[in-house]
């Protein structure tokens, strides 16, 4: 103690200095906090990936700061895991509000409530596609850029009932598999003679053996599984480990990591998967994406999927819904210097006003009339081969979509 | 209506302790919460303020009662349930709070009536069950709250109003448990929870009392869901599973279940703690979902395994004497004929005859196995006759062995045994602390305290502590207090000494003098000597002797069968 105690005027100087120097770093600028709500205890690469692409953008719009009112703004990115509760989702939020939060980028659970809490601050959804997450007149708090259910169950519809197959419709039952349901109903309502078989699976379940026979009995010669990404793996694994190799279908879930993670050991049961997403190039060609690509690189490495090609490339994880977060935050930067306040109902008024430039190089809006980022059109579909994918061919839109590069 | 507001002022006063006062200060502090914290922080307290309702309402069902229940999450998610439903229907708060109290109260009577009568270990297991099954209903069936994505509950109050509802709410549900713990029913339970076979030789009703206890965590439960539902906006059945359950009950373990004060700090406990686990959590890349649930299990086994009692322990119990009405001896008399019970193909009773008669002891000898224990549970009527008759008026048993419930003071012995007697102590009542139920509880209680000093028992000790001799004593002060005008005592004196026995003894004789009619099992033959004014001998099931001391004694038939060399 003896020989510690000449130190300690040191270290209250080092401590004084240390607090000064806090507020009096030069250049410094206020905090305009954004709040990822996401599940990154129960999803971890989706929660991951909306926070990443949120900071790239903060990172990118505070090299010159947010201006309001005369005084520089820098973004600040605070996560909150909802753990896919609904009632967490709504109390983060709430909490959010309650820490002047400028903005939310949420994954979608319990929007139904928490926009009503939020008090006018926008919340931006960035994966769920339900029907009514957004409606400018009802929740003109609430904005998206994700593709939309209703979207993906149409463009699936109208590319498979003209293949005369005999869809199998396995939705799960978790939020997203119910909120699919619905989208696929209501797709599929004009020609019902395409669909074998409806049936909900049960979400995060092992053994989906015995859905999968009653749709194999019931003459399917397609499926749509509908779901959270496990429940996609497990249909999967079902229908091959029986020998049946009819080809699956699904929603943008189907390129999350875990389905090939889960299948790694069998490369061959993920070739032929279909998926259908929000296409991630536009008319201008790769280079837009491509370049955000990098930069997300730079900043937090490859999102490695955790698998090889047959040829020992490692496979990556393109950040599709980064690119949409990332798109937010440029947004809502416009936004408030289009505003010059913070004050929600000026900024709501202001998003409804801005265009950006997404990652992709397609214009980013909203306006009075429309919350939705991503329109119906823009949903492609891509196949997987060899653990990567590829937009397919029998598709008009598709057809046009150069294939990117997902290997290192 | 003065005069009782004066009364029941003054029956405050009397409990008032210093601890009461800081819990008051506490409270009046907490009023003024929204008013520093914003909106998000009192929504934060505000739920965990209906949590700590809840946990009350568990408290009383495992520190009062002793039943270890693991379904609290269900009561608090059938409140929610009910709640959201109500609401939705377009009915107010306060219409949607008393259908969630209902609905969680039926559904603690059902858990309760189906489980109450399982030993500890198998409560628990039921229970936690129980919490599965509502759990698994709530996520399966979208119709309760909507699946997955949960059921948007629109409208009610701020978080503001919440919190100071919160607070009013958790405060009465900690006076409600201190009202029913220290009534009649709670003593009764109390004493179920430390010896049921006692319990039931002295007229508790344990299984209905134990179903009311577990009714009644479930109100508090589901009143707590029902508020709780409408604070967060959105019904979610993910929140009602076994993990609420589990934390309740650590919540419960760790604030203390034999005070109301305890669950409000073991949730403020667990609430410091599951944000320092936020910290480590963050620290070690964990998710705070899964840190928690971590910490709360660590903490279960901590309380399990050091044995910790809780944060609060409970205080010492006062009681408002009254002036005790002198209460005539009671009269009447028991008389059975032909009395025959087999267990499998053994008679353990063949056409027994009995006559108990008032102001007089009855002996029952006879050597081991000759069926006199299984004579006494017949009249006692916990074991049915194959065959026979018996006419009594009410009877009250003692236990062979010294059954006192350990932690009751003897006072609270007499007052459970007492209780079957009240006509003012139904659960409203104890819990509304009416003036006539006052007044019956003072009237009572001195009544008892009478007692025990005729008996010369001491009031204020926990039984446990008291020496064997007045254990002995207070078991026939309980059968004395129950009102019963017959006694049933099994052995008493057995393992006591020379000078216990002659202290039972002499407490019997005063029994008898005061007119109850009296029927001792008893193997000290010269207790019985000096004790009995009429002897029955059995042997083999069979009576093969019945009379005064001294003729049953010259009885060649007694000699041969259970006196020997011995003499009566």
């Amino acid at each position: 103690m003896a020989a510690v105690r000449p130190l300690l005027p040191l270290l209250l100087v080092g401590l004084v200095l240390a607090a000064c120097g806090g507020h009096a770093t030069p250049g410094a600028h206020a905090k305009l906090d954004i709040v990822v709500n996401a599940p990154f205890s129960r999803s971890p690469y989706l929660g991951r990936t909306i926070e990443n692409g949120a900071r790239l953008a903060a990172s990118e719009v505070n090299a010159t700061g947010v201006r309001i009112g005369g005084t520089t703004y820098d973004l600040r990115v605070r996560t909150m895991d909802t753990g896919l509760s609904p009632a967490r989702a709504v109390a983060n939020v709430r909490r959010a509000v309650g820490e002047h939060a400028v903005a939310i980028v949420d994954e979608g659970t319990g929007i139904d409530a928490s926009w009503r809490l939020a008090d006018g601050v926008p919340i931006c959804v960035v994966f769920e596609g339900g029907d009514q997450v957004t409606d400018p007149i009802a929740r003109p708090n609430v904005y998206r850029i994700a593709p939309t259910d209703h979207g993906v169950a149409f463009r699936l519809a109208e590319y498979l009932i003209p293949k005369k197959v005999k869809v199998a419709l396995l939705p799960d039952d978790s939020g997203y598999g119910a909120a699919g349901k619905q989208a696929l109903d209501a797709a599929f309502s004009a020609n019902r003679s395409s669909v074998a078989l409806e049936e909900t699976l049960p979400a995060d379940a092992l053994d989906l053996g015995p859905q999968i026979l009653r749709a194999r009995r019931a003459h399917a010669t397609a499926l749509l599984v509908w779901g959270r990404p496990a429940t996609i793996a497990s249909a999967i694994t079902a229908a091959r480990s029986a020998g049946w190799n009819v080809p699956v279908y699904t929603p943008p879930t189907g390129a999350d990591p875990f389905v090939r993670q889960q299948l790694a050991d069998h490369p061959s049961w993920v070739d032929g998967l279909t998926f259908a997403g929000g296409r991630l190039t536009a008319e201008v060609g790769t280079g837009p994406f491509r370049a955000f690509e990098q930069k997300y690189e730079t900043a937090f490495g490859v999102d490695n999927v955790g698998v090889k090609t047959r040829s020992g490339a490692e496979v990556i994880q393109l950040p599709e819904t980064a690119m949409y977060t990332y798109d937010f935050v440029h947004l809502l930067a416009a936004a408030l210097q289009h505003a010059g306040s913070t004050d929600p109902a000026k900024l709501n008024a202001a998003l409804n006003e801005v265009t950006t430039e997404g990652a992709n190089g397609d214009e980013r809006a909203f306006n009075r009339h429309n919350h939705d980022g991503v329109i119906d059109d823009d949903v492609y579909f891509a196949r997987f081969h060899d653990m990567t994918y590829a937009p397919v061919h029998d598709d008009p839109l598709s057809a046009t979509l150069p294939a990117l590069a997902q290997t290192r | 209506m003065r005069a009782e507001l004066g009364g029941a002022a003054r029956d405050v006063r009397a409990s008032w302790r210093p601890r009461a006062s800081w819990t008051a200060a506490a409270f009046a502090l907490a009023a003024v919460g929204p008013l520093v914290l914003g909106d998000a922080r009192t929504a934060d307290i505000a739920d965990g303020l209906y949590l700590a309702c809840a946990a009350i309402g568990l408290a009383f069902a495992v520190g009062v009662a002793g039943l270890p229940s693991l379904a609290q999450g269900a009561f608090v998610g059938v409140g929610a349930v009910t709640a959201a439903h109500v609401l939705a229907a377009g009915w107010p708060t306060a219409a949607a709070a008393l259908a969630g109290a209902v609905a969680g109260g039926l559904a603690g009577a059902l858990v309760g009536l189906a489980f109450a009568r399982l030993p500890p270990a198998g409560f628990a297991a039921a229970t936690w069950i129980v919490s599965w099954l509502v759990a698994f209903a709530l996520q399966s069936i979208t119709w309760f709250l909507g699946g997955s994505q949960g059921l948007v509950v629109t409208g009610g109050p701020s978080a503001a109003q919440h919190y100071a509802l919160a607070l009013v709410l958790t405060g009465l549900a900690a006076l409600a448990y201190l009202a029913l713990a220290r009534s009649p029913i709670g003593l009764q339970l109390a004493a179920a929870r430390e010896r049921e076979p006692a319990a039931l030789a002295l007229g508790v009703p344990v299984l209905r009392i134990r179903a009311l206890a577990v009714a009644a965590s479930g109100v508090a439960g589901g009143v707590a869901g029902a508020l709780a539902v409408q604070l967060a906006g959105i019904g979610d059945p993910s929140q009602y599973g076994p993990f609420l359950s589990f934390r309740l009950f650590v919540v419960v373990l760790i604030g203390g279940a034999l005070s109301p004060l305890g669950p409000p700090l073991g949730v403020l406990v667990l609430g410091v703690l599951s944000l320092l686990a936020d910290l480590v959590g963050r620290l070690e890349n964990v998710a705070a979902s899964r840190a928690h649930t971590l910490l709360t299990a660590v903490m279960l086994l901590g309380v399990v395994s050091l044995g910790w009692e809780g944060i609060v322990r409970p205080s010492a119990r006062r009681r408002r004497d009254g002036h005790a009405a002198t209460r005539p001896a009671p009269q009447g008399s028991l008389t059975a004929t032909g009395l025959a019970k087999s267990f499998e193909t053994v008679a353990a009773v063949d056409d027994v005859t009995v006559a108990v008669a008032p102001g007089a002891i009855t002996a029952l000898v006879g050597p081991n196995g000759s069926g006199k224990t299984t004579v006494l549970r017949l009249l006692a009527g916990t074991v049915e006759p194959d065959a026979g008759r018996i006419e009594s008026a009410p009877v009250a048993r003692t236990l062979q062995a010294t059954a006192i419930f350990p932690t009751l003071t003897p006072l609270e012995h007499l007052l459970v045994a007492s209780s079957a007697r009240r006509s003012r102590a139904g659960v409203l009542r104890s819990l509304f602390a009416t003036p006539q139920t006052r007044e019956e509880d003072a009237r009572f209680t001195g009544e008892a305290r009478q007692l025990l000093e005729r008996f010369g028992i001491p009031r204020d000790v926990p039984a446990g502590e008291l020496p064997v001799s007045d254990q002995r004593a207070l078991m026939l002060a309980c059968a004395y207090a129950t009102g019963a005008p017959v006694l049933l005592v099994d052995e008493p004196s057995a393992g006591a000494s020379a000078a216990e026995a002659t202290r039972l003894g002499e407490l019997l004789r005063t029994l008898r003098d005061e007119g109850l009619a009296v029927l001792v099992v008893e193997h000290n033959l010269g207790l019985v000597r000096r004790l009995a004014d009429r002897v029955i001998v059995l042997d083999a099931g069979r009576v093969i002797a019945d009379g005064p001391p001294d003729a049953v004694a010259a009885d060649e038939r007694v000699r041969i069968a259970y006196l020997g060399n011995q003499a009566l």
